[in-house]
């Protein structure tokens, strides 16, 4: 029979875990659920207002644009990120390649920095006039347009955070250039984890380099190529810090740059309305849940 | 006795206890007695030596704790909704203009800041000790016999239905408390005025043969600019922006809309973003920024460069940017400004002759936390840092900024002549257009009235880049109303004012 002790020893051993769980995870959950059902004004004024940040969350054009740039932009990311990083290891997992060392950590390097940092390297680089980007698209469309005159010359004053489009591809830019080289790593991992004696029987059965890729490379990756999915999918639903700094607190042109989080972030922290920014968190966290949910059920069918 | 889990697990156990007891044990250093939350660099640079000599002359100890901008707002928020007490708490926090409207949500009294309406009504009073002490005309004192005196212009003269001289709130400049007040009620201090000018490569504009000064209108300003830009465009010379103006974002054109006498939203509630002086003031700002009468560009790293290599030739200043532009200039290998003598400076042109010659732009009011341990001694320090005559000269000699006194406007820094300006004495002019400037009202909803306007502004630029500007005040005149319906719904959602007060 068990003694007193030895059954307490299994809780013992998990309660510093469930009062962190409890104070920083729980309560917060909760307490954020309860505000989501309330108008706030400071700590002294709220009012209960049942389902009604909900209700106008529904018809709310503003939360809509949000949901839609990030769904739009989590799409293209995923896809680029994916097709870039597989690209990248392919090629970085060839044995004769020189440096293979110093360009892998060169094209992850990025990754380590964080994206405030990356959303500042970005605004400088893509700077009006004096910007490495604008300066480089300036030269080289330049040069092509007094060899190729029906080729526009760009000039320096590419203004890429005052044109929806422009800002929308330097929010990509900057996002892919931050996580692709997470990706490749994970899948260089996969790349030398595949079996070598199936590329063997493969070329023996007469199976070209594209073939060996597509029926060999391609279903050993589809496990990691899955998780890579899932988390850059769970990640540019997040994107948040790259618009806010590229655009400069604002949500950029059109609100090309107005992501959930960003449209949570005004509207707890510049508006001040506490209950409706906890209805977007728990409408935002549903929406990541039911999709991360519909993506691991394709992937398994797959 | 053996440690089942192994070796390794009770070292790390035992570290974790050790280093915990030890953070626990730590003793806590001692508070200051004023402790000061500030976001900017050069108000830590201008408000040491005041509080030096502040806690000195009071035997106080203070901290003065640099937190970045938007980092401070949102610690201000969490001291707030946690109505946190003790040594946490500051006691002064600086807020910027940004940032205050979302503090003014709740009514005055849940509020987290300290109504500072009464130290504003009953300190600071204007003292004489004769009737020939210097004075203005309607200044109130109260004179070393204990009776108020009212200058009359040339003389005081005894007031006897006068129960107090002029204070604070009669003394600051009227129109620096309006952005911190909430319900007619100050609940910040007034640090600074920010007149706002046009700062100008008068070379640039003269080879061109454009005298930019004796431009009145913005209309005649905009044609000055495309004049100039034509002349170095044969030239040759390119790229050559007349003005800084912002493709996105709204500051600038809120600033005009500031000189035609338009807040986005005042204080009486009224939403204005339908206003048809917002729509003609927005069909005039977007071609100056796209499209062939394009006069404007972003400045791509910072304006003093641009102003400097002549690809932007002129710039809104309010003072104190003027700090910015002497620090930042590029200098040659001599160490000398290579714009020294190039720049100067201009009245906002107008667009009738109601409008104001100036606007500002930017802002930063002292608040004083409602749980703050001793706001007598918080008061008195702002009134040292901001309102006295040693901290005017402390702050002139370090900064840029017209103090909020007028009072103060006599000293003889302001009086001289800026060699980066060709000797033009810019402060005058700060001075001559600080009476004029226009009553900037922040709300609760002003935050996203001009995040609204941002985005019509947006519209309203694509719209001229590919049609061109026909019908554009009619387009603009339709997107706003559809801005402030959607803004009325939002407003009316939290009960900030009545949803009826919009523009009719």
């Amino acid at each position: 029979m068990m003694t007193a002790s030895r059954r307490l020893a299994p809780w013992l051993f998990l309660t510093p875990f469930l009062l962190l769980f409890a104070v920083f995870w729980l309560w917060p959950l909760v307490r954020s659920l309860v505000l989501s059902l309330h108008h706030t004004a400071g700590p002294h004024h709220q009012t209960y207002v049942g389902l009604g940040n909900y209700a106008f969350l529904l018809q709310d054009p503003l939360f809509w644009q949000a949901v839609w740039n990030t769904t739009r932009y989590t799409v293209l990311f995923v896809i680029c990120e994916l097709v870039i990083a597989l690209l990248l290891a392919l090629a970085l997992n060839h044995p004769h390649l020189r440096w293979r060392g110093a360009l892998r950590f060169a094209f992850f390097s990025p990754h380590l920095v964080g994206g405030v940092f990356v959303a500042l390297l970005f605004s400088l680089l893509l700077a009006q006039r004096f910007g490495l980007v604008n300066v480089m698209l300036d030269q080289i469309s330049g040069m092509l347009h007094s060899v190729l005159p029906f080729i526009p010359a760009t000039g320096a004053e590419i203004n890429w955070s005052g044109r929806p489009e422009l800002a929308r591809l330097a929010v990509l830019m900057a996002g892919l250039w931050l996580s692709i080289g997470y990706a490749m790593l994970f899948l260089l991992a996969a790349l030398q984890h595949v079996d070598r004696d199936l590329y063997e029987a493969a070329q023996l059965d007469g199976a070209g380099r594209w073939q060996r890729f597509r029926q060999v490379t391609l279903p050993a990756l589809m496990p990691t190529l899955g998780f890579l999915a899932l988390m850059g999918m769970i990640g540019a639903f997040q994107l948040f810090e790259l618009p806010y700094v590229l655009f400069q607190n604002g949500s950029g042109p059109e609100r090309a740059g107005l992501t959930i989080v960003m449209y949570l972030y005004q509207q707890g922290f510049q508006t001040g309305d506490l209950g409706y920014a906890a209805a977007i968190g728990w409408a935002f966290t549903v929406m990541v849940l039911l999709l991360s949910l519909l993506q691991l059920r394709l992937w398994r069918r797959e | 006795m053996p440690f089942t889990p192994g070796r390794p697990l009770l070292v790390l156990l035992v570290l974790a206890l050790v280093s915990g007891a030890v953070i626990a044990l730590r003793p806590t250093p001692p508070r200051a007695t004023l402790t000061y939350w500030i976001f900017a660099e050069a108000h830590r640079h201008e408000l040491t030596p005041i509080l030096d000599g502040f806690a000195h002359e009071r035997g106080i100890t203070y901290d003065l704790d640099l937190v970045a901008g938007n980092a401070l707002g949102t610690r201000l928020e969490s001291l707030f909704m946690s109505q946190a007490r003790g040594p946490q708490v500051p006691d002064l926090v600086h807020v910027e203009i940004h940032q205050v409207g979302r503090f003014f949500r709740p009514p005055v009294d849940g509020m987290g800041m300290l109504d500072l309406t009464p130290y504003f009504e009953t300190r600071g009073e204007r003292r004489i000790s004769t009737q020939g002490d210097p004075g203005h005309h309607g200044w109130a004192a109260r004179h070393d016999d204990g009776n108020i005196y009212v200058h009359d212009g040339s003389t005081w003269r005894l007031d006897p239905a006068r129960t107090r001289g002029d204070t604070w709130k009669d003394r600051i400049i009227s129109a620096r408390f309006a952005p911190w007040m909430k319900d007619g009620r100050i609940m910040g201090a007034p640090q600074d005025v920010h007149p706002m000018t046009i700062t100008y490569r008068d070379d640039l504009f003269r080879e061109a043969g454009v005298d930019l000064a004796a431009c009145l209108t913005w209309p005649e300003f905009h044609r000055a600019c495309l004049t100039m830009q034509d002349f170095w465009r044969a030239k040759g010379v390119q790229p050559r922006h007349a003005m800084e103006l912002f493709e996105s974002g709204s500051d600038l054109l809120q600033l005009m809309l500031l000189q035609r006498g338009v807040n986005l939203v005042e204080a009486d509630g009224r939403v204005r973003l339908a206003d048809p002086l917002v729509a003609e003031t927005l069909a005039f700002y977007a071609p100056l920024v796209t499209g062939p009468q394009r006069i404007g560009a972003d400045a791509g790293l910072n304006i003093a460069v641009e102003l400097d290599a002549g690809t932007i030739c002129a710039c809104f200043t309010p003072d104190w940017r003027i700090f910015y532009l002497r620090h930042h200039a590029p200098t040659d290998g001599a160490g000398n400004r290579k714009m020294e003598g190039r720049l100067r400076m201009m009245p906002l042109p107008r667009f009738s002759a109601s409008d104001a010659p100036t606007s500002t732009w930017g802002g930063t009011c002292v608040i004083i936390p409602r749980t703050c341990p001793d706001p007598d001694l918080a008061f008195a320090a702002i009134e040292r840092c901001f309102y006295s005559r040693e901290a005017a000269d402390v702050r002139l000699r370090l900064g840029s900024m017209l103090p909020p006194l007028p009072e103060l406007w006599d000293h003889p820094l302001l009086h001289q002549g800026d060699p980066l300006y060709g000797g033009q004495r810019i402060n005058e002019l700060f001075i001559e257009l600080a009476p004029h400037l226009p009553q900037l009202v922040m709300t609760p909803a002003t935050s996203l009235a001009m995040e609204a306007l941002a985005q019509v502004q947006a519209k309203a630029v694509t719209r001229v880049r590919t049609l061109g500007t026909d019908g554009l005040v009619d387009a603009c005149q339709v997107w706003l109303r559809e801005a402030e319906h959607d803004l009325l719904r939002r407003i009316a959602r939290l009960d900030l004012i009545r949803p009826d007060q919009s523009t009719p």
